[in-house]
């Protein structure tokens, strides 16, 4: 008793082919597997699909061998016992097995292959069914486009607009090219934010000081400095720009400096320098893009951090510099201990009608020739006849006590002084008026000889000169006495003469300088220049309380101004400089609190502003902050 | 002794690519971070600790430089994994290399940019980056849990062979379904014609066919046979009442099977496009940086 297996192969437009052959196997296992017994060639077949076993005469069991099904009599199942008597049929796949009793016993298993009725395309059905590339984009489509889209928007567009718009249309290239922007701009330059190439003017070139300059350049002529003024208003700047000087071109800046002694600097300057992105320009300490993306109307410049600040100090630059830096002007200067004496700048004459400045050594007592005849010594002593003169005038009059330097120097807000000016502050005593009418003083014009001449002409042209009366005056300084004609005589010549000649209204405070021809009434004055700043280089604020008043509160001009000793000199309508010496300063800066309770610093930019020198630096932290190169303590 | 030896090869041919070379490139990835977070705290350090810019520093330029030519590294295993080469540098190894370094891009590209974002060009190479790496987070995770169950599920069979046997199925049923009456036969040609295995892209990775013509056929089929009694007339209904259930079976297993393998697919589409648009962010990035330096 076996089992023989009949395949029975359908062909169409011939017979069919049958091939039958006895397996050998007691149990016959049906797969597509060659190892199987039933071979079954249908991919919707297990490779071991099933087993067939006889369980009794006339009665087999076919049971699945994997978790696969299979049909049997149209049901689907996992174990079937089968009669042979029933003529049972299997179906796997598109195989059918019809089960029949064969002679002596044998079991018949006729395989007939039915027509595939399956779409015959099954390879491309199953990648439409299972890959997921079928139901959803393409990743190759999607990749190239969205990266062509982000090149496009984010590079060639940007570029595109840099290399043909060149910001003449600031509105379209500042929208393309603000998405490269790392972070808001610092407030003080946040109306810029939409106008990249303010600063970035090149490509592939880090931002030049060249660009910075085009705003704070100082030094400008007046034009100049109204067309940048106007041009950053009409950017949007809500202040016109703070204007920074270096106090030495560039390239001789760079050469006074040292050399690192940090070779990782060293290393890292010349690494910066090569990729053309130096680390000696203002950006490289004045770092943009990160600030809070808010404006403020007041002037904030770009933070600089510490680390930045001290990288360079002036005393690296200011020590030895005169072996680094040919024609140096200035001497080496290590500490505020070796700070030279003060060289002011004065005026040492005149050519023509400009005044002639030196720099000059204090050491050497300096006259200043300022073309005014005065002596502070005449008029600050207490005894004379000026101190008389004042302490007649009154208090009402703003006077009424010997001078002092207040009567004629008034502190301004910027921590210089005033101007003296004639007619306020010397006009008092030193009157200008040449004769009397109804009461009413009438004066001479101040500042222009030719005024003078004009002025008296004009006056007696048409009033003769009046002797009595209420308008008889007693004469004052510049004035002696009242002329009484014994003969007609040229009201106007004598009276000019009478202003310039000695004794005369301008003779006592000028030079005056007569007319060539003696009968033409052509005087002159030499010129004046009145000093407003003896250190430009430096800056001493007189409205600091310990620069002006004692531990009492009492002013103390002459703790500095030795107008009492050191003015002495042979006339005493001429001064030697009243400036104190640097030893002065040193009664408190670099002192201690131990040494002194009115004890300062020392730093050099107590008085030396990097960007900003002989300017104003007050208040004294802004100026430490804006200078990027000095020292923060 | 042999044999211990034969398995513990056999085991080390099936280490996974997370481990391979006890975890060589984790430990390679995890001291690169180290030693780029150490690059940070020192440039931290030398500006005061303000956190700001990083790029335009030493250390934002070796940082970006080295995540740069990781990211062109990475994407490479695109075309490295079409090349059959010896066993040096495995694809194994450059997957588990893959992996790791570009976890660590986490790591290296946060760091260089210092934690200043914004709406800008640089910020959507870094959002690029990370969307990249969180979807191959997921890819890795699936990749762990998946396969497991794909291959449980689909049994023995094949792809192929699940389609085969629908469609033999689909044979069967239209054979078997001659002699039923018109509205019943109508059914069963629904469910033949109207066969959906994959579908939207939603419906794979939900698995959601709620409108299944077999289903539908099989219900309606089943409930007219239980007002029918038993006979010869509904030997033919039985038969296909049985096709279909067993259609259905395979369907369902076929759409298990579909939900399994999206799953595993999905995240390719976002890693794949995410990581080409991304080196073109980057390419804008890098730049537009030295553009306007």
């Amino acid at each position: 008793m076996s089992f023989i297996l009949r395949q029975v192969t359908t062909r169409v437009g011939a017979p069919d082919i049958v091939r039958e052959k006895p397996l050998a196997a007691a149990e016959p296992v049906i797969g597509r597997g060659s190892d199987c017994d039933i071979q079954l060639t249908d991919l919707a077949v297990n490779l071991r699909h099933a087993v067939v076993k006889q369980t009794g005469p006339g009665k087999v069991s076919v049971e699945s061998l994997g978790e696969e099904n299979f049909e049997a009599d149209g049901k689907f199942v996992h174990k079937i016992d089968l009669d042979l008597a029933n003529a049972p049929t299997l179906v796997f796949g598109r195989h059918l097995l019809a089960l029949t009793a064969g002679e002596n016993g044998d079991i018949l298993i006729t395989a007939t292959a039915r027509e595939n009725t399956a779409v015959a395309d099954v390879a491309s059905e199953q990648k439409r069914s299972f890959s997921l590339k079928y139901a959803l984009f393409s990743q190759r489509q999607l990749a190239w486009i969205t990266t062509v889209a982000i090149l496009l928007a984010c590079l060639i567009v940007p570029i595109g607009l840099f290399v043909i718009d060149h910001n003449r249309h600031q509105m379209i290239s500042s929208t393309a090219d603000r998405q490269w922007s790392s972070g808001p701009l610092s407030p003080g330059h946040h109306f810029l934010e939409k106008n990249c190439e303010a600063c970035h003017r090149q490509a592939f070139v880090s931002v030049t000081d060249s660009a910075c300059l085009s705003c704070h350049q100082a030094d400008l002529t007046r034009s100049a400095r109204a067309q940048v003024v106007s041009l950053t208003q009409n950017l949007g700047s809500p202040f016109p720009p703070d204007l920074a000087a270096d106090h030495a071109p560039h390239d001789r800046l760079m050469a006074a400096a040292p050399p690192d002694p940090n070779l990782m600097r060293r290393i890292n300057s010349w690494v910066t320098a090569t990729f053309s992105h130096p680390n000696n320009r203002c950006a490289s300490c004045h770092t943009e893009h990160v600030g809070t993306g808010q404006a403020e109307t007041g002037k904030q410049p770009a933070p600089v951090t510490d680390s930045e600040l001290k990288r360079n100090d002036c005393k690296d630059c200011h020590t030895g510099m005169s072996q680094r830096l040919a024609n140096a002007k200035v001497p080496d200067v290590s500490d505020w201990g070796h700070h030279p004496d003060f060289r002011p700048v004065i005026t040492a004459g005149f050519a023509g009608d400009k005044p002639r400045l030196e720099k000059v050594a204090l050491t050497a007592m300096p006259m200043e020739n300022e073309g005014l005849i005065f002596g502070h010594k005449v008029h600050l002593d207490p005894k004379g006849g000026v101190a008389n003169a004042a302490i007649k005038l009154g208090k009402a009059a703003g006077y009424g006590a010997p001078l002092t330097c207040s009567n004629c120097h008034q502190r301004s807000p910027d921590g210089g002084f005033v101007p003296v000016e004639m007619k306020q502050d010397c006009g008092q005593c030193h009157s200008l008026a040449f004769t009397r009418k109804n009461g009413v003083d009438q004066l001479l014009p101040h500042g222009h000889p030719d005024q003078v001449v004009a002025a008296l002409k004009a006056y007696f042209a048409s009033e003769p000169r009046t002797t009595s009366g209420p308008d008889a005056f007693l004469g004052r300084p510049g004035m002696h006495g009242v002329f009484v004609p014994s003969q007609p005589v040229d009201f106007v010549a004598a009276n000019v003469r009478d202003a310039f000649e000695p004794g005369g209204t301008c003779y006592g405070c000028h030079i005056i300088i007569p007319p060539a021809d003696k009968r033409s009434l052509n005087y002159g004055v030499a010129p004046v220049k009145l000093t407003s700043r003896y250190l430009p280089w430096g800056d001493f604020n007189h409205n600091i309380s310990e620069h002006h008043q004692d531990a009492n509160g009492a002013s103390n001009c002459d703790t500095c101004h030795k107008t009492g000793s050191r003015a002495k000199s042979s006339s005493p309508d001429a001064d030697v400089m009243l400036l104190p010496k640097i030893a002065e300063c040193a009664a408190c800066h670099g002192k201690t609190k131990e040494q002194t309770a009115a004890a300062a610093g020392s730093d050099c930019a107590e008085c030396h502003g990097f960007h900003s020198p002989g300017q104003a630096t007050a208040p004294r932290k802004q100026e430490l902050a804006r200078s990027a190169l000095i020292r923060v303590q | 002794m042999a044999q211990q030896r034969q398995r513990a090869r056999a085991v080390a041919a099936h280490e996974s690519f997370l481990r391979h070379a006890h975890f060589r490139w984790l430990k390679i990835a995890v001291l690169t971070s180290l030693v780029v977070a150490a690059g940070f705290a020192a440039t931290l350090a030398l500006r005061d600790y303000h956190l700001r810019h990083t790029g335009n520093s030493w250390f934002g330029y070796i940082s970006g430089t080295l995540g740069a030519g990781l990211i062109v590294w990475l994407a490479a295993l695109g075309v490295r994994k079409r090349y059959m080469t010896d066993n040096v540098w495995s694809l194994k190894a450059w997957v588990s290399a893959h992996v790791y370094l570009g976890l660590s891009l986490i790591v290296i590209a946060t760091l260089h940019s210092g934690l200043q974002f914004g709406w800008n060009v640089h910020t959507l190479a870094y959002a690029l980056m990370m969307l990249v790496i969180v979807s191959g987070i997921f890819g890795i995770t699936v990749y762990a849990i998946l396969p497991q169950k794909l291959s449980d599920n689909r049994g023995e069979t094949t792809q192929k062979q699940m389609l085969e046997k629908i469609h033999t199925l689909d044979g069967r049923l239209l054979e078997k379904a001659r002699p039923l009456d018109q509205a019943q036969a109508a059914a069963v040609t629904r469910a033949v014609e109207r066969t959906r295995i994959g579908g939207s892209f939603w419906r794979r990775l939900t698995n959601a066919h709620g409108n299944c013509e077999t289903l539908r056929a099989l219900t309606a089929l089943k409930a007219t046979r239980a007002s029918l009694p038993d006979g010869k007339q509904t030997q033919a209904l039985d038969q296909v009442l049985s096709l279909l259930e067993e259609k259905y079976l395979t369907l369902e297993k076929a759409r298990r099977y579909i939900r399994l393998r999206s799953l595993l697919e999905v995240w390719l589409f976002i890693h794949i496009p995410a990581t080409i648009a991304l080196i073109g962010a980057l390419a804008a990035h890098i730049i537009s940086v030295f553009f306007f330096w």
